[in-house]
C-alpha cells in the first residue's frame, strides 16, 4: 500500500513538474507575467507608444461591475513586429476602434497591465503582438 | 516485481500525458506572417550557398547581415528549432566553471535579481561575446583589409576591430565593447578582447565578469550563408577553468538593419517593484 502511494506521488510530482516548467519560456516573462492566468480584453485603443525595448498600447475597457478600466498592454519591440508582418499603422489607423486583446497578467499587483499575444482589430484581422506566452516553444529568445 | 513494473508504467505515462499537453502548436508556413501579411519568416536551414566570397588579400570576406541561428531571420511567432545557434542535443555546450564564491553569488541570486542584471532589462550593450552568444537581433559586418566594422543593431551599438595583427592599447578603460584586436589564423579571424566592463553578463542567468576577464573569438565563414563562431572566456577571479563555448552558427540576411534605441523602458520599475514585494516577504 505505501509503495502504491509513493508511485502516485511521483507520478502526480513529475506531471506538475512538466506541466509548470516550460523549457523554452521567454527569460523574463515568467518574473513578471503570470503565463497561467491569460484573459482576453475588449475595448477602445486609445494610445500608442511604438517605442524600444517594448511597443505598449493601452486600451479603455470595463471590469466585471461595469466601472472603467485603463490597461495597459506589452507588446515585443517594434523590429520584431515588423519582421512579422504587424506595422505601426495597424495600430495607429485602430486608435478610437475597438480591440480584443489576448493578454497574460502581471504579477506584481499592478491592475490591468498584461504582456499581449494578440490584437483582434474591428475590421476582423488579428495581428501578432508578442509570443504565444501561454505554449512556450523551442529556439525562442525574445531577450 | 509486478508492483514495480505498475508504479513504472504510471510514472512512464505521467511523462506522456504531461508531454502532450505541452506540446507547440505546429508551426505556420513559411513566409506567413501575422494576419497572414507576408513576412520576412523562415523556419527552415538555409542551404551553404556556395564558397565564401573573398577580399582581395585572401582572406575571406565577413561582410553581410547576419541573424543567429540558421534560418537568416528571426521568427518570435514560432519560433522554429533551427533558430537556434547550435543544437544543445547535437552539441552540448558545457557550463561554466564557477568558483566557489561565484557559484554562491550566482546561486543567492533571486528570478528578480536575475532579471534587474540583464543587459536586455537594463538596455545596456550586451558586452563581448554577450553580442553574439547572447544577441537575438542581427548584426552586419562590414570588412575591408585591416579591418572589421561590427554594426549591432541591438541598441545601435559598433565596434571596430582591427584585423592587423597589432597589440592592445596600453591599460585601456574598460567599455562595453573592450579593446579588441583581431588576426588570422588562415581562415580564421582570431579576436583578443580585453577591458570589458563589469556591468555586463555572459548569459541571461547571472554569469558576471570580473576587470581581469580575457575573450578570445574565433570568427570564420566556411560558405556563403554561414558564419561560425566560438569563444573562450578567461577569467581567474571567477572561474576556476577557460570556459569555450560550441561552434555557433549566424545565417545570412539580404535585408538591413533596423534602428533600435532604449526610449521607453518600463521595466526596471516593474522588477523593482517585485523586488520591493520579494524583499517585504524575505522580513516578514
Amino acid at each position: 500500500m505505501a509503495k502504491r502511494k509513493v508511485c502516485g506521488g511521483a507520478a502526480t510530482m513529475i506531471t506538475l513538474v512538466l506541466l509548470a516548467s516550460p523549457l523554452f519560456a521567454h527569460h523574463g516573462f515568467t518574473v513578471e507575467y503570470d503565463s497561467s492566468n491569460c484573459a482576453t480584453v475588449t475595448g477602445t485603443l486609445t494610445k500608442l507608444q511604438w517605442e524600444n525595448p517594448h511597443v505598449y498600447f493601452y486600451v479603455d475597457a470595463k471590469d466585471a461591475s461595469g466601472n472603467p478600466a485603463s490597461w495597459a498592454f506589452e507588446a515585443v519591440s517594434l523590429e520584431w513586429l515588423k519582421r512579422v508582418g504587424t506595422t505601426r499603422r495597424d495600430f495607429s489607423d485602430n486608435i478610437g476602434k475597438t480591440v480584443t486583446v489576448r493578454a497574460c497578467m502581471a504579477r506584481n499587483g499592478t491592475k490591468n497591465r498584461g504582456a499581449a499575444e494578440t490584437l483582434k482589430l474591428e475590421d476582423g484581422r488579428t495581428i501578432t503582438v508578442g509570443t504565444d506566452y501561454e505554449h512556450p516553444k523551442a529556439g525562442g529568445d525574445n531577450n | 516485481m509486478k508492483r514495480s513494473f505498475e508504479c513504472a508504467m504510471v510514472v512512464v505515462a505521467a511523462v506522456v500525458l504531461a508531454g502532450m499537453v505541452s506540446l507547440p502548436a505546429p508551426a505556420q508556413d513559411p513566409g506567413q506572417g501575422s494576419s497572414g501579411r507576408k513576412a520576412e519568416l523562415n523556419s527552415q536551414p538555409l542551404p551553404p550557398g556556395g564558397p565564401a566570397p573573398r577580399l582581395a588579400d585572401g582572406h575571406p570576406d565577413f561582410s553581410g547581415v547576419w541573424y543567429p541561428g540558421t534560418t537568416g531571420t528571426f521568427d518570435f511567432i514560432n519560433s522554429p528549432p533551427a533558430q537556434r545557434q547550435f543544437d544543445p542535443k547535437l552539441t552540448p555546450e558545457e557550463r561554466p566553471s564557477f568558483q566557489p564564491w561565484a557559484a554562491a553569488k550566482i546561486k543567492a541570486m533571486t528570478p528578480t535579481d536575475l532579471e534587474l542584471g540583464k543587459a536586455s532589462v537594463n538596455c545596456i550593450p550586451r558586452g563581448v561575446p554577450g553580442i553574439f552568444v547572447n544577441n537575438p537581433y542581427p548584426i552586419q559586418l562590414v570588412q575591408t583589409p585591416g579591418q572589421l566594422v561590427q554594426l549591432v543593431e541591438l541598441l545601435n551599438n559598433f565596434r571596430v576591430i582591427p584585423t592587423d595583427g597589432r597589440k592592445h592599447e596600453q591599460d585601456p578603460d574598460p567599455t562595453f565593447n573592450g579593446d579588441a584586436v583581431g588576426h588570422w589564423e588562415k581562415d580564421t579571424l582570431v579576436i583578443d578582447v580585453i577591458a570589458l566592463d563589469e556591468r555586463s553578463w555572459n548569459n541571461m542567468t547571472g554569469w558576471f565578469h570580473s576587470d581581469q576577464e580575457h575573450v578570445i573569438e574565433r570568427i570564420s565563414r566556411p560558405s556563403m550563408n554561414y558564419l561560425i563562431y566560438q569563444v573562450t572566456v578567461e577569467d581567474p577571479k571567477v572561474l576556476t577553468k577557460p570556459w569555450t563555448s560550441v561552434p555557433h552558427k549566424w545565417s545570412l540576411n539580404h535585408g538591413k538593419l533596423a534602428e533600435y534605441y532604449c526610449t521607453d523602458n518600463q521595466e526596471v520599475p516593474q522588477y523593482q517593484l517585485l523586488k520591493q514585494e520579494e524583499d517585504g516577504k524575505k522580513s516578514k
